[in-house]
């Protein structure tokens, strides 16, 4: 058997693994990407990102038609449609993703191999294709990418038919009555408020007391407030131990306490862990932790000093800005490279309804670290153009510490995800809060809400430009 | 209905047909009652155990023939199912639903004439295309719910032509009739179900099933069916050879898209003798 060999063989062609391959094969490496579906992109593209966007951007599009349909009285929409056919026509978005992506590797003399990968030893890779065939390639380093798969705890069984998980949930045939979304993370709250807004009847339940906890509190308030809002409820504090169907039509769920509900549906989403079950680390002297992720260190390094481990099979949060931004870590490390300063500020997107972004520190965590903390919030509702759109949800929340300077930028509501890179880059120049109340934004805009909230912490802050401000307001 | 032997040849009777189809003038039978009631529940989220169990009873000869089936071997489990409540409860809504439509349907559509043989290898095929598909999806991580009835239809355009041709004086050889099935099962199927008002989804499988990329967003589901009747021609009643299976279903493009490996199949195969006994179960 002929073996080829390769400076760098990453396994795992979504967002983490490509960032990592065009990385090193910029830097002058001979790299391969394996990939074990057929087109490259990972789950990110099948399963994650781009399919549950466009679901979310469809509920929301017949969130406001159905508003319309009631203001003037004309029915309600046909709730038999399939989730295949709100998503729309995926099949060209992913042909249209695996070509732009296999472009720009190949066009970085990136290797592309699609098929099954396993290791044999420290540096020797197999891969099987989905015919059979067997090949082997051997790699001075390799960065395991290999994704990750929903996590299945023994108490819920998942059929696929009445009770799925976050990768079959988009195959739903209809939108069903109720729908119970069990899990408290990024994806549970995604689909429980897209449901939602689609008008199942959702209820969310986690064991913590409230959902997405690595938010900041006000962000996690603001969201429940917003889902309850239109019909979903939280169950917090609340142990599964029991969740199946029951034989008849309806899917039972119980909790310690012995309470037992039922919904037509139930998608648990309780996390996901790393897709490694192929892989056969172990031949590489690696091994799963306890919440089935590889450790690794702030590199992306493993305890086998030349194997690397970045995305989903690191663990939380998951999101394929931060995969990216890992997959750049452990190139940089291979290519001996200062990291920068832009890794420590990696901005966090929710695509729940409303969306939900963060960078930095949350306010908990700032009063840990830093001294005067104090924030400042602006609401949407009191920003022209949240007056304009009528905004019910959204507000945009600075944490800023004693010396005036941002330490987190916390946004729920319109655009979220695009308004919080405003203050990621003000945070990436060491900005004072001053920036946003000495310059001038579009109006009417939700950025100005980032001078609202920079007005509201300059006056707790009791600075200079305070009582500038207050004489101009 | 009589016919001329000159129209009789299988082009003249395919030609003949064909303009049937296109002006729906080809006798189609009725969605049965029960069918389309099922049919309808199945895509309705309000529906419930009780009004099923009042479907299927309305319908006699369905509900004693529906007992017998889930007491035979593949469903039945220690104790004798004697009620329809009763076999609800043990089977779930959704098995009762597939073995209540599958029995309606083939009531309607397959029934006794000169190409019985035939029309029981179509009738067994769509079966198992319909079970296979359904653990297809499973293994692919996929909605399981409307494969089952998908790959049951996939053929339906058979049993439509061989009903027709049973019509002529002249008796087809098998060669003619598989000539015949094959020119005009999918125009046939997709006319059936038009008529039949049935989810777009099935007319979908039917028009794509040896096209499954031109399905749009139908090509996971296409893709599946398409599988499940790959598994299902190679699944005879003695035996399902895995390694077979292995080199002869993964090279095909549909089940490429659905990313099955060679474990894929392998853990597929298991489930073999279980559908077996379903389809005998449900003779």
């Amino acid at each position: 058997m002929s073996v080829e060999k390769y400076d760098a063989f990453v396994v795992g062609s979504g967002p983490s693994g490509q960032k990592a391959a065009i990385q090193l094969a910029k830097g002058g490496k001979k790299v391969a990407v394996c990939e074990m579906l057929r087109e490259v992109g990972g789950a990110c593209v099948h399963h994650g990102t781009i399919p549950s966007k466009a679901l979310r951007e469809r509920a929301i599009e017949r969130g406001k038609f159905s508003v319309r349909l009631q203001e003037f009285n004309l029915g309600e929409l046909d709730r038999g449609i399939s989730v295949a056919e709100l998503i729309g026509e995926m099949s060209e978005v992913v042909a249209a993703h695996d070509r732009y992506m296999s472009a720009q590797l190949t066009r970085n003399n990136v290797d592309i191999i699609h098929g099954r990968a396993s290791f044999i030893d420290t540096n020797t890779i197999e891969v099987l294709s989905n015919t059979g065939q067997k090949r082997q390639y051997i790699a001075t380093n390799i960065i395991v990418a290999a994704g990750s798969k929903p996590r299945k705890p023994d108490e819920i069984s998942v059929d696929h038919e009445h009770v799925f998980d976050s990768d079959s949930i988009l195959t739903l045939a209809y939108l069903p009555q109720s729908l119970v979304v069990l899990g408290g993370g990024v994806i549970a709250c995604e689909y429980a408020s897209i449901f939602s807004m689609l008008g199942v009847k959702v209820t969310l339940i986690d064991r913590y007391p409230s959902p997405l906890g690595f938010l900041d509190h006000d962000l996690t308030a603001s969201f429940v407030e917003s889902f309850e809002r239109r019909g979903g409820v939280f169950l917090g504090n609340v142990e599964v131990t029991r969740c199946e169907f029951d034989g008849v039509s309806q899917v039972e769920t119980e909790f310690s306490d012995g309470t037992v509900i039922k919904s037509d549906k139930v998608l648990c989403a309780l996390g996901r862990i790393a897709d490694l079950s192929a892989l056969q680390i172990h031949k590489a002297g690696l091994a799963l932790n306890a919440r089935q992720l590889v450790d690794v260190d702030e590199t992306g390094a493993t305890s086998v000093p030349h194997i690397y481990a970045v995305g989903d099979v690191v663990g939380p949060p998951s999101l394929a800005s931060s995969s990216m931004e890992q997959g750049r870590r452990a190139a940089c490390a291979i290519l001996n490279r200062d990291l920068g300063n832009m890794g420590n500020l990696i901005p966090s997107g929710i695509y729940s309804i409303p969306e939900l972004a963060s960078v930095g520190l949350t306010e908990a965590q700032a009063r840990m670290d830093y001294d005067g903390v104090v924030v400042g919030i602006a609401e949407f509702k009191e920003i022209a153009r949240g007056h304009i759109a009528n905004a019910q949800d959204g507000l945009l929340k600075l944490v800023v510490s004693g010396d005036g300077k941002i330490r987190g930028v916390h946004v729920i509501g319109v655009q979220a995800t695009d308004l919080v890179h405003i203050g990621q880059m003000a945070m990436l120049q060491d900005a004072d809060v001053s920036v946003f109340i000495d310059n001038i934004f579009n109006f009417p805009t939700y950025a100005e809400s980032y001078r609202v909230a920079a007005i509201s912490a300059a006056a707790k802050l009791g600075t200079e430009q305070e009582s500038e401000i207050s004489q101009t307001a | 209905m009589s016919q001329t032997n000159a129209a009789a040849s299988s082009d003249g009777v395919i030609a003949l047909l064909e303009k049937e189809i296109e002006d729906r003038s080809i006798e189609m039978p009725l969605l049965p009652d029960v069918a389309a009631e099922v049919l309808a529940s199945t895509l309705d989220d309000k529906s419930n155990a009780t009004r099923l169990a009042d479907l299927i009873q309305r319908d006699q000869s369905l509900a004693s023939h529906l007992l017998r089936i889930v007491n035979s071997p593949a469903f039945r489990g220690s104790t004798e199912i004697v009620a329809l409540q009763q076999a609800l409860a043990r089977l779930g809504m959704e098995r009762i639903r597939e073995i209540a439509l599958s029995v309606s349907l083939q009531g309607t559509l397959f029934q006794k004439g000169p190409y019985d043989e035939i029309l029981d290898v179509a009738w067994q095929h769509g079966l198992r295309t319909a079970l296979w598909s359904k653990e297809v999806a499973r293994q692919a991580r996929k909605n399981v719910e409307v494969a089952y009835l998908c790959g049951l239809l996939h053929n339906v355009g058979v049993p439509l032509v061989i009903g027709r041709l049973s019509k002529f004086e002249a008796t087809f050889t098998a060669d003619e009739i598989a000539k015949i099935t094959q020119a005009l099962d999918m125009a046939a199927g997709i006319t059936l179900v038009e008529e039949w008002r049935l989810p777009s989804s099935v007319a979908m499988t039917i028009r794509f099933i040896n096209d499954f990329a031109s399905a749009k967003n139908a090509q996971d589901l296409v893709a599946i069916v398409a599988a499940g009747a790959a598994f299902a021609q190679l699944h005879t009643e003695e035996d399902f050879d895995v390694e077979l299976a292995v080199e002869e279903l993964l090279p095909l493009e549909h089940v490429q898209h659905l990313n099955f490996y060679p474990d894929d199949v392998e853990q597929l195969a298991d489930r073999a003798e279980q559908i077996e006994q379903t389809v005998q179960g449900m003779k």
